[in-house]
């Protein structure tokens, strides 16, 4: 088992790494840099004091030379100054990364916690009212924009009603009431898409599961519905589960771009966005790289989850 | 007497570290009926995917009809296989759903190229109607038909290249037992009239009673008796055969026990015992069977009976 | 009586109404005795035995007929009755014993659970029974066997588990489903013992399901013979074994392939069985009958047992007697 995590926590920083390089390079390769920003800004600017600037940022040296150079400083501990936010970067990703994970936890756990349940019964009750309903409720949730809804939502509940507020994060140590408030509408934004598939998902699952002859032999035990269901169905069901939830880890990352954007959430899509558009290399690119370690790390937990789960998988054993 | 049409010589094939089949010679002569008898974990699967060309074997040497098939490229091996084909015991899953009857057995032909088009559909009608089928047969889907007809088909298919042998993998094992007959009529009709030779692989002994001229049983990647279908019902000599035997319930009324017949599991081939590999579950294993492995060898000189066991005289 | 069918209908609704599978059948099993119920695949066996438990798939409804145990009618019993007697009075095994079992719960666990929902344990005793029971059947090692989860026994020990946890409430009734089917001859025969002690030492009675005379000689007190949804045959062991009436019976009989028949080829039944959908008013074998007469296309011959012989639903067998 140690030997299993060693392995894969090794292959996870390799794949770090060459990530690294290859957003360095992305974001190398596009038009442009701090330097013309500035111009632009400037019009006092020569191409002397450019030509200058240049040599001095190291934007003059070859982008293998320069992503060397950031290497050797991140191994150290440096990553460097972020030009927009004039602080060293790690000083403005941390507070942005608790908020996220804040928005992403939360909405990761209303969605199983109603996914669930309701995919459970669609399947109990196949072709029943409720088994459609579901349906609708899960194409409408895919379907819809999450920019219109979050927008839908605000004016809702915080414009008409005047319930909630319309954007922003609770101020630092505010009570868990008032955390909530503001978590509320972009956590349920966030939620929309995910719960319609989850809750299909389930569905399917537990349809194929309830066709399986262990579930019969339960049956023939004397087992009650109940006892069936979410005893011995909804276990099986869940191990293909646990591989969804796992590549809706890295998605749900990417949407809360759009809901951090129009709820004003100071989040890491919001950073990456702003990081990307500013040029900021340093910002962009540990926060880029802050992603992907999330995305290894949900398909990590997966396949620990799958192990825990399924007795048949032995982690680490040869195909 | 001419050479045999399949010639296997110390045929061996590992799976990693999984010895399926071990080291096993055998000999069909064209036109008869060689039975290869044997439980889950027996090895007789994957010795009949060697011998009709599907699997390349680890060791040994096979030669079909004169010519070594050993290590042949795959060109090579093209027309070998038009003498060698192979009937499989799921009907349901040997013909692909999405093609017609025809396609399916003119694909062969296509293969090789053989006849135009007209005459492929031609010898298509002939194949049916050796099979007994009839010929509207041709435009229709797999799911149409019963077990038994799919069956038919897909003997019709193997067929259809005329081959000289071919390996019958539990072809009967899936159908009803009314149905069963006629598909083994049928097989032993056409092999008269084509001059086949069959591999019959098969579980079952009461089947094999049946059809087969010669039989070998086979324990855990070894064949262990190999004998005419008389010589093995009338004298079993190995424990494991007289054990297969005794388990086959006689249809007599009276409820009865069996008593023991064979104790334990059938070990993995993952983990053999040592020696001779029957000898954890055998009731005349000696310290002798626990080291060294029988050979497979004739009792007498006079019979063709082998027996792979350092007690074969001894029992009943 | 322990178990009786009265006038069984099982079958499913379509387009074109209401399908027969299962036919006026009926049955009795006395206690601690063994009925084999034989036919071929489609003929209706394995439905009889889901109907007993009220245990139909989906599809397929109860149209008409009586289910009685102990004289108790099991369908109008609600739910939780039901299945308090699932289990527990009446228990079933099934033919594939890969599939059967849960795979991510032990064995032993699955094994107690029976216990748990029947009998007044709690959790220690029925860990320590289940053990027992593992040992009953024949499982070496039932401590280590108990903590395994099913993929790692053999076949041969799954479906002793199963039969392990069939007999874990002490059922007065097994329904056996094609038990020893997908399993080797040589375990075949060591899973025939076991029942047949097993049903020595509690006195069950065994509603046995299975397509092959070989194995139901050795099981059976008596026998029903199906086919196409019907009893066309019934009898002793030893009547329908020694001196089958029917056509179909003496058919499948011959054809069956034997240790102790030597015959280079089997005399073979032309056709097949006639699907639901294909059934009309006659008797359902007639096309591949070499017996059949003008009356068998008009009516379906009566099950009756005539002149002192054992009951038979035969145009021909009963108009001869």
């Amino acid at each position: 088992m140690i030997g299993y995590l060693v392995i894969r926590l090794s292959q996870s920083l390799l794949v770090l790494m060459i990530m690294s390089f290859v957003i360095y390079s992305l974001i190398g390769l596009m038009p442009g840099d701090p330097i013309d920003l500035m111009i632009s800004s400037d019009p006092y600017m020569t191409s002397e004091d450019a030509a200058h600037l240049r040599s001095l940022y190291g934007l003059d040296l070859p982008i293998y030379e320069r992503y060397w150079n950031w290497l050797m400083s991140a191994l150290g501990g440096d990553f460097g100054y972020s030009r927009l936010y004039n602080q060293p970067v790690a000083q403005v990703l941390v507070p942005a990364l608790m908020n996220s994970v804040q928005l992403l936890v939360v909405a990761l756990v209303l969605s199983i916690s109603v996914a669930v349940p309701a995919g459970v019964l669609a399947a109990y009750r196949q072709r029943s009212v409720f088994d459609y309903s579901v349906n609708l409720f899960a194409f409408a949730g895919i379907s819809i924009p999450q920019f219109w809804l979050g927008l839908m939502l605000i004016m809702l509940f915080a414009v008409l009603l005047g319930w909630l507020p319309a954007g922003g994060i609770a101020p630092e140590g505010a009570p868990l009431g008032e955390q909530l408030r503001y978590l509320l509408l972009p956590a349920i934004t966030l939620t929309m898409t995910s719960i319609g598939s989850h809750a299909r998902y389930i569905r399917s699952a537990m349809l194929e599961v309830l066709r399986q002859d262990y579930i019969r032999t339960a049956r023939a035990k004397g087992a009650g519905a109940s006892r069936v269901i979410w005893r011995h169905a909804l276990r099986n069901a869940l191990i293909p589960f646990v591989t969804v939830l796992a590549l809706d880890f890295g998605f749900l990352f990417s949407g809360a771009l759009i809901v951090e954007t129009i709820f004003a959430w100071p989040g890491m899509g919001k950073l990456i966005f702003d990081a990307i558009m500013g040029n900021d290399y340093n910002l962009a690119l540990l926060s880029l790289m802050l992603a992907t370690a999330l995305v290894l790390t949900g398909n990590l937990l997966a396949d620990l989850a799958y192990a825990w789960l399924d007795p048949r998988i032995k982690l680490g054993s040869r195909g | 007497m001419s050479d045999p049409l399949v010639n296997a010589v110390g045929l061996s094939r590992r799976f990693g570290d999984v010895v399926a089949v071990n080291e096993v010679s055998m000999q069909i002569e064209s036109g008869e009926t060689l039975a290869l008898v044997g439980e889950s974990g027996s090895g007789k699967t994957t010795l009949g995917r060697m011998l009709s060309l599907l699997l390349p074997p680890s060791a040994g040497t096979l030669e079909i009809a004169g010519n070594n098939v050993v290590g042949l490229s795959r060109r090579a091996l093209k027309p070998v296989r038009r003498n060698v084909q192979m009937i499989f015991q799921d009907p349901v899953s040997s013909l692909n759903p999405r093609q017609t009857v025809a396609n399916i057995l003119t694909e062969p032909l296509r293969n090789y190229r053989l006849g135009s088009h007209t005459e492929q559909t031609a010898r298509a009608i002939e194949l049916l109607d050796a099979v007994g089928l009839p010929e509207e047969t041709l435009q229709r889907y797999p799911h149409e038909f019963s077990g038994g007809q799919r069956q038919r088909i897909t003997i019709a298919r193997a067929l259809a290249l005329n081959p000289g042998f071919i390996v019958a993998d539990e072809p009967v094992s899936a159908l009803d037992v009314s149905v069963q007959s006629q598909i083994l009529n049928l097989l032993a009709d056409l092999k008269e009239r084509y001059q086949l030779a069959y591999l019959f692989i098969s579980h079952d002994l009461a089947v094999v009673h049946h059809i087969a001229d010669r039989i070998a049983v086979m324990y855990l990647g070894n064949i262990v008796e190999l004998a005419t279908r008389e010589d093995l019902f009338r004298s079993p000599t190995h424990p494991y055969t007289q054990a297969l035997l005794k388990s086959v319930p006689e249809i007599r009324p009276g409820k009865r026990r069996l008593g023991q017949v064979l104790q334990g599991d059938p070990p993995s081939p993952a983990n053999p015992p040592s020696g001779c590999r029957f000898h954890p579950r055998c009731p005349r294993a000696t310290d002798l069977c626990r080291t060294k492995a029988p050979e497979l060898e004739t009792r007498s000189a006079t019979s063709s009976h082998q027996v792979a066991c350092h007690h074969a005289d001894t029992g009943a | 009586m322990l178990l009786e069918i009265e006038d069984l209908h099982i079958g499913f609704d379509s387009d074109q109404g209401f399908v027969p599978v299962v036919e006026a059948v009926n049955l009795a099993i006395a206690r601690g005795s063994t009925l084999a119920l034989v036919g071929e695949s489609g003929c209706g066996k394995s439905l009889i035995a889901s109907s007993i438990m009220q245990l139909l798939p989906p599809f397929g409804r109860v149209n008409r007929g009586v289910i009685s145990l102990d004289g108790q009618n099991l369908a109008s019993l609600d739910e939780r009755s039901l299945q308090k007697i699932r289990g527990n009075r009446i228990a079933m095994i099934f033919q594939e014993p890969m599939s059967a079992l849960n795979p991510v719960f032990t064995v032993g666990a699955q094994i107690a659970e029976s216990l748990l929902l029947h009998m007044e344990l709690d959790n220690k005793a029925a860990r320590q029974r289940s053990i027992e029971l593992l040992e009953s059947v024949g499982i070496p090692d039932p401590q280590v066997r108990a903590g395994n989860y099913p993929h790692e026994l053999s076949g041969g020990m799954r479906q002793r588990v199963l039969i392990a946890m069939a007999l874990a409430c002490e059922p007065d009734l097994i329904i056996a489903d094609e038990p020893t089917t997908a399993l080797d001859v040589t375990i075949q025969a060591q899973i025939l013992d076991l029942l047949h002690d097993l049903q020595e030492r509690h006195g069950a009675a065994i509603l046995f399901i299975s397509h092959d005379f070989g194995v139901v000689s050795q099981m059976a007190d008596d026998i029903a013979v199906m086919y196409a949804g019907r009893i066309i045959e019934q009898g002793s062991a030893a009547e329908i074994l020694e001196s089958p009436t029917h056509p179909y019976t003496r058919a499948l009989l011959a054809t069956t392939p034997r240790l102790d028949h030597k015959a280079d080829r089997l005399p073979a039944i032309v056709g097949r069985v006639p699907s639901p959908f294909e059934r009309d008013a006659g008797c359902h074998f007639r096309k591949r009958c070499d017996h059949a007469v003008a009356q068998c296309a008009a009516s379906y011959p009566e099950l009756i047992a005539r002149g002192g012989s054992h009951p038979c639903a035969c145009h021909v067998v009963n108009a001869n007697v």
